[in-house]
């Protein structure tokens, strides 16, 4: 990862990594760049394209700490694409903690990465039973 | 409003007590480290594309499948991954076909059907079958194949290799 990137972003507090190992277990089972759905989501998170041009802008709602230099292509590697990640769920437990008036847990967080916090939708219960289900089986470790 | 594809169970009854074919079952082929292999007739299979309203990609789908198993109650298998709405359509189209075409189905799930049961009031209709509760558990779609190789990956479409490992159709056999 030497000279990929500049500098550090510190979270306060940082993510628990399971969290993330859970969520990309979840997206991607660790392809690191999954055949379909290319679309609208890419790499090892599925992080949207949306989202991409989000974490580039200087002007957005990340621009206190965004990437610069790195085009779509480059979330295939997953060195590029799981720090993209990590910190777009950083900018999500903002939204969260704004949409619920509280901190979020880490299940909240994982919905509000999805999109679906508050959603009632099947496929939000049923996402949230298959991120706990990893995010268990890595604790249980 | 959600579109729920059934499988046309009404026109594939008559067809399976003329050949003699399999009556409807659900058997678990394997479950161990976090991977669960069934095989099931296809009238215990619902397909579903459910849109997901107010998300931030337009058009956002979501796939999943409901299966009835061996105690009247559903079990769900989806895909984690929100879907763009044409992706999501085209691969119910072929899974459909998959199901049309075998008399023996093999889904391949991430998850662990042992664990506690989240509380679900749904219900599920499979045509000449009933109604059923869901089971409230869940395992993370993989692969759904026919006796006859006909084949599906959640990640990998009908493109590349299927099924891919820890998932075989050895197994179905």
């Amino acid at each position: 990862m030497d000279g990929l990137f500049q500098q550090k972003f510190n979270a306060e507090p940082p993510l628990d990594p399971d969290v993330i190992k859970a969520l990309i277990a979840s997206e991607s089972g660790f392809n690191p760049n999954p055949p379909k759905n290319r679309k609208i989501a890419l790499g090892i998170a599925q992080l949207t394209k949306k989202t991409f041009k989000i974490l580039l802008d200087p002007k957005s709602e990340t621009k206190e700490f965004i990437f610069k230099d790195f085009r779509q292509k480059d979330l295939a590697d997953p060195n590029i694409s799981i720090p993209m990640a990590v910190r777009w769920l950083l900018r999500k437990k903002e939204t969260a903690e704004s949409k619920l008036k509280r901190a979020p847990n880490h299940e909240e967080l994982i919905l509000e990465y999805k999109g679906l916090l508050k959603s009632s939708t099947k496929l939000k219960d049923e996402a949230l039973e298959i991120y706990r289900s990893h995010y268990g089986l890595l604790k249980k470790k | 409003m959600a579109f729920l594809r059934r499988n046309k169970v009404a026109s594939f009854f008559p067809f399976l007590l003329m050949c003699g074919c399999a009556t409807s079952s659900f058997n678990v082929i394997k479950h161990g480290d976090f991977v669960v292999e069934l095989k099931v007739t296809p009238d215990r299979v619902l397909l579903e594309c459910e849109p997901q309203p107010g998300h931030e990609v337009e058009g956002a789908h979501g796939f999943l499948m409901h299966i009835l198993d061996d105690k009247k109650m559903v079990l769900a298998v989806t895909q984690f991954n929100i879907l763009d709405k044409d992706e999501c359509f085209d691969g119910l189209r072929k899974i459909e076909r998959i199901l049309k075409t075998g008399t023996n189905i093999y889904l391949g799930g991430m998850g662990d059907l042992t664990t506690p049961r989240a509380k679900s009031d749904r219900k599920y209709s499979f045509p000449g079958l009933g109604s059923f509760p869901s089971n409230g558990k869940t395992l993370k779609f993989m692969v759904i194949a026919n006796e006859r190789g006909l084949c599906y990956d959640a990640q990998d479409g009908d493109s590349g290799p299927c099924p891919r490992e820890p998932f075989s159709l050895k197994n179905l056999k």
